[in-house]
């Protein structure tokens, strides 16, 4: 009787050892799934149709203080990027080249996260055209529910989120814009009828 | 101890058995896969490719008896020891070859995962072989159960293992 439970105590042991191999590879996938996918990510973001929270940021190039109602009055695309990120040194020529082709229409804003220095080193030597506001407070990425850069959102005269998403290259940026002038022609449409 | 020995010398028996004979089955496409780890020169490795399943067999029919248990665990953890160090260079030289561990019965990549199990293996060797200079360790049919139970409890989650790197790969670069 004592040989019988001792094996199958040892027996239980292997089992449970298998059942939490098979919990963490499960959670492993779910984590990717759900955190790191382009989907996930693009789920980010304060939601659209929300106003831009409230922010206090410096103008780089100025270091003049920057707030939300600096951004309305004219539709903005509004990039996250932080100076340690590959792929924000990446989007800057197709950025400059967006920013040239649609400035008439839209305000071409950078939201610069971390350290100042890293921010100067990340600017220096490299064109970078539109506006770039300077995160002093440390608060963008917690405000705004951006968890990976660079992330954009597109905003409307009033500062309202009308569309959002990675920010990867010059594909993204006429995705949001697409999705900012979808946007308007559906109001167009309520106000005609 | 003496069960613990028991258990751990017929998992090593039956996993050994089944791999080497996945191996025999397809023999030259495992000789092949022995040259794709480029951690030999090519002849060498073919030779070793037709070796290895033997030398694994005969490993896990030695540990079958309490008189021989002690070469059969010495075989295997040298073999152990040898797989060891042609995975680590593969992992060092960022390779994706198949490990080959099961010949064609069971898709398994040499990976850290891979690298784990093969330190799980070695040190059950470790084991059985300690307690063979002192006790000769005789299989019994409670050790044969748990030690085919286990050994079907690993071939489980190599398989798990390799289907969620498959999956990882595809998530991460869609």
């Amino acid at each position: 009787m004592e040989t019988f439970l001792l094996y199958s105590n040892l027996l239980l042991w292997i089992v449970q050892l298998l059942v939490i191999f098979f919990l963490v590879v499960l959670f492993r996938q779910f984590g990717e799934i759900y955190l790191n996918s382009a989907d996930a990510i693009s789920r980010d973001g304060i939601p659209i149709g929300d106003q831009i929270p409230e922010f206090v940021g410096e103008d780089f190039a100025t270091t003049h203080v920057v707030t939300h109602r600096d951004l309305e009055g004219k539709p903005t695309l509004l990039a996250f990027i932080s100076p340690n990120c590959g792929a924000c040194k990446d989007l800057i020529p197709e950025w400059n080249q967006c920013c040239t082709d649609y400035q008439e229409k839209l305000n071409f804003v950078l939201m610069g996260v971390g350290d100042r220095e890293k921010m100067e080193e990340f600017v220096r030597g490299r064109e970078i055209r539109g506006r770039i506001i300077w995160d002093r407070r440390n608060q963008f990425l917690q405000d705004f529910r951006v968890r990976v850069t660079p992330f954009a959102f597109i905003l409307d005269e009033k500062g309202i989120v009308r569309g959002k998403g990675l920010c990867n290259g010059k594909e993204h940026i006429e995705d949001l814009l697409e999705e900012l002038e979808s946007t308007r022609q559906t109001n167009e449409q309520e106000v005609f009828r | 101890m003496q069960m613990l020995a028991g258990v751990l010398a017929m998992f090593l028996c039956t996993l050994f058995v089944i791999s080497a004979v996945a191996k025999i089955a397809h023999l030259s496409a495992f000789r092949e896969l022995t040259v794709a780890y480029g951690v030999l020169p090519a002849p060498i490795a073919r030779g070793l490719g037709i070796l290895l399943p033997f030398a694994e067999l005969s490993g896990a029919a030695l540990l079958c008896h309490g008189g021989t248990s002690l070469y059969g665990s010495l075989v295997l953890l040298v073999l152990l020891l040898g797989f060891a160090w042609a995975v680590s260079t593969v992992l060092r030289a960022k390779k994706n070859v198949s490990c080959g561990c099961y010949g064609k019965f069971l898709d398994a990549r040499a990976d850290r995962f891979t690298l784990f199990k093969i330190g799980v293996l070695a040190a059950a060797a470790l084991i059985v072989m300690i307690r063979s200079f002192s006790h000769p360790v005789h299989p019994s049919p409670g050790s044969i159960l748990l030690g085919s139970f286990l050994t079907a409890c690993l071939l489980a989650a190599q398989a798990v293992w390799s289907y969620h790197a498959k999956v990882m790969d595809r998530l991460k670069n869609r």
